[in-house]
């Protein structure tokens, strides 16, 4: 399959989906708002605003450079004049977004509405009735309500990006919003619990989804691991040795097994999340989607022993944050579904280390919960020693 | 009579939304017939009350086609009239007459939601009760203040067959027996909430 050199940096995962995934050698790259110039930052965590960074490879290329793609490896085949060479290994990206595109004409000046500051959203949301959630790389996530005064939801609004080119970043936004919702739709006719997809606006790069009442895991295990410390604390203090892990009690053991069989839910129609962390997944409250507000409770807190509040395990594990996921091809399964454990499960690591006890009860219900779990699994193995191996290098 | 209900939609505070319901209506193919002559003191948006599951759905076709009149550049009508884009964004595909046989009113037509946008001040509750009054023979019924009872003549296989719902319950796994009423009433509520919900983003998704 051949493409042209500027169809390949449409459809180059962003840094982040490029860190997230793992992948060694050369990491990043992204169009400058010259077309045809290519930039190559070393470093996942260069983002565009600091592209004035000087790059190691500045390469400037035909936009017209074929450029081979090999989808049974996964990689890319980068002919540049003067560098010889480069194999960028990628993973493989929505196949909506690989599609060829009109030749990119010579760089217009970044589109600006001087009447609009960048970072305030587009009609019709622009009501005071608004709260920033979330100011990420990509989206503003905003809080607010829609369609009717008790329909909460959150905008998801991407802007436009004054360093690449107008034309490419329109189509860049459309094809990354229209790629999150179909997700979206698609994982919740098959039963995965995921926001419902409200409205959009794919031109102007909005997009709103009914609001997840209730808390994210991330703070289900942060609350999990302060007791985790109050626990061996106290534990030193009298009988020594007992294994501090047995604090994970029933209630959070079949919390990490509806995490598994989500998961394997997820994978089992074909969807790679693509950023699976703990925040991303939250455990929505009782009360339905659309509430009513006359009995809309927030999760029940209770306490434990020690009298700290602890967040409420119940509610239906659901998933957010489709931004980064994709429709795993066949070959790729195995691969795709062993990142999205890999994620979760750094994330994991990184709460508490006692957490590792508890992912593992992840990864026996994920096992059972769906027919390609054991290939996955058996990734995983291979994507870990790979991170090891990363992070070894430095 | 005519029982009209104001509806202001977060964010388009600005452009309230004129919504009455009616039963028992004998005269549709009157009002259709007004429709297709294009007459200006018909400019509403007339559906057929049992392909509307609930007010969310509705109230997506009409934010959007306000956003349509606001915003142009970016979502274009993609129908004549602010009216007609209701009735064309509530049907999943991009084919303006099959939306209208779809939820449009046909002559036989005898649930009846009518819809009238206020995008100029002249349009007002008041001004649509007293036409619809004097143009629609039917009951006139409540929605109430939230539009929560808007889907009350639903007919939930018309509305699966036109989205291309599965019927949850004759997918997959065979549905255990229910074991009681109450049990019953909860399985139903689910799915309609779970219809609703894909609904939603089919709609969005529209033309896509
Ligand atoms: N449907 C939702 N209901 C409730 N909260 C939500 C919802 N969607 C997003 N949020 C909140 O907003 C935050 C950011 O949303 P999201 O992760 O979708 O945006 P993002 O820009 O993709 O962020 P990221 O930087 O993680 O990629 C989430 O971590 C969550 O706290
Ligand atoms: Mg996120």
């Amino acid at each position: 399959m051949m493409l042209r050199l500027h169809d390949v940096l449409f459809s180059t995962p962003s840094p982040k989906v490029a860190a997230n995934r793992g992948w060694g050698g050369v990491r990043v790259w992204y169009n400058d708002s010259n077309a045809g110039h290519v930039s190559y930052h070393p470093n996942t965590d260069s983002s565009p605003k600091n592209s004035q960074a000087a790059p190691i490879v500045r390469a400037t290329t035909q936009s017209k450079s074929p450029v081979h793609v090999s989808p049974q490896l996964l990689c890319l085949v980068f002919s540049l004049q003067s560098t010889g060479i480069i194999i960028v290994t990628m993973a493989p990206v929505a196949a909506a977004t690989i599609e060829p595109v009109p030749p990119v004409r010579p760089p217009t000046p970044p589109p600006s509405d001087p009447s609009r500051p960048l970072h305030t959203l587009p009609p019709p949301f622009t009501s005071s009735n608004l709260q920033l959630l979330a100011q990420g790389a990509e989206a503003l996530v905003y809080k607010t309500t829609f369609l009717s005064p008790t329909t909460q939801c959150v905008v998801k609004y991407r802007p436009p990006k004054p360093y690449r080119h107008p034309t490419l970043d329109k189509r860049l936004t459309k094809a990354r919003l229209l790629a999150e919702a179909r997700v979206l739709v698609r994982a919740g006719r098959e039963g995965v619990s995921v926001p419902t997809v409200l409205g959009a606006d794919w031109e102007a790069g909005w997009l709103v989804l009914g609001w997840i009442g209730g808390g994210s895991v991330r703070a289900v295990l942060d609350a999990w691991a302060d007791r985790v410390k109050n626990r061996i604390k106290a534990q030193e203090d009298e009988i020594q040795g007992q294994d501090p892990v047995e604090i994970g009690d029933e209630g959070m053991l079949d919390l990490m097994r509806r995490i598994g069989i989500c998961v394997g839910h997820l994978h089992s129609i074909g969807i790679a999340h693509g950023d699976l962390t703990t925040s991303n997944i939250m455990l929505k409250s009782p009360s339905p989607d659309p509430p009513s507000t006359t009995n809309g409770q927030t999760p029940v807190q209770s306490s434990d022993s020690t009298g700290s509040a602890v967040p409420s395990l119940a509610g239906e594990v659901t998933l957010i944050d489709f931004g980064l996921a994709s429709h795993m091809m066949a070959h790729a399964v195995d691969e795709e579904g062993a990142v999205d454990l890999y994620v979760l499960e750094r994330a994991f690591a990184a709460t508490h280390p006692a957490a590792e006890y508890l992912f593992a009860e992840v990864l026996k219900s994920y096992q059972g919960s769906w027919k390609g779990a054991r290939g996955v699994l058996k990734r995983l193995d291979d994507v870990r020693l790979r991170g090891r191996k990363r992070s070894m290098l430095g | 009579m005519a029982i009209v209900r104001t509806f202001s939609l977060p964010h388009f505070d600005d452009y309230p939304v004129q919504v009455a319901m009616f039963t028992e209506v004998t005269n549709a193919n009157f009002l259709r017939s007004q429709l297709l002559e294009a007459n200006p003191e018909f400019d509403y948006a007339f559906l057929d009350a049992s392909m509307i599951i609930s007010s969310l759905p509705l109230f997506h076709a009409i934010a959007h086609a306000i956003h349509s009149v606001l915003s142009p550049t970016t979502s274009p009508l993609r129908t004549r009239t602010p009216h007609s884009e209701i009735v064309f964004r509530l049907h999943s595909n991009n084919n303006i007459g099959e939306s209208y046989r779809k939820f449009g009113i046909a002559d036989d037509t005898t649930n009846l939601i009518a819809i009238k946008l206020s995008l100029t001040p002249e349009v007002t509750n008041a001004s649509v009760a007293d036409h619809l009054t004097a143009v629609v023979q039917g009951v006139g019924v409540d929605e109430g203040e939230d539009g929560g009872q808007l889907g009350m003549f639903a007919d939930m296989a018309k509305i699966r067959k036109v989205y291309k719902l599965n019927d949850v319950r004759s997918k997959g796994k065979v549905a255990k027996k229910p074991e009681s009423k109450d049990q019953d009433e909860q399985t139903k509520v689910n799915e309609r909430v779970r219809m609703e919900r894909d609904i939603m983003g089919i709609m969005t998704l529209k033309g896509s």
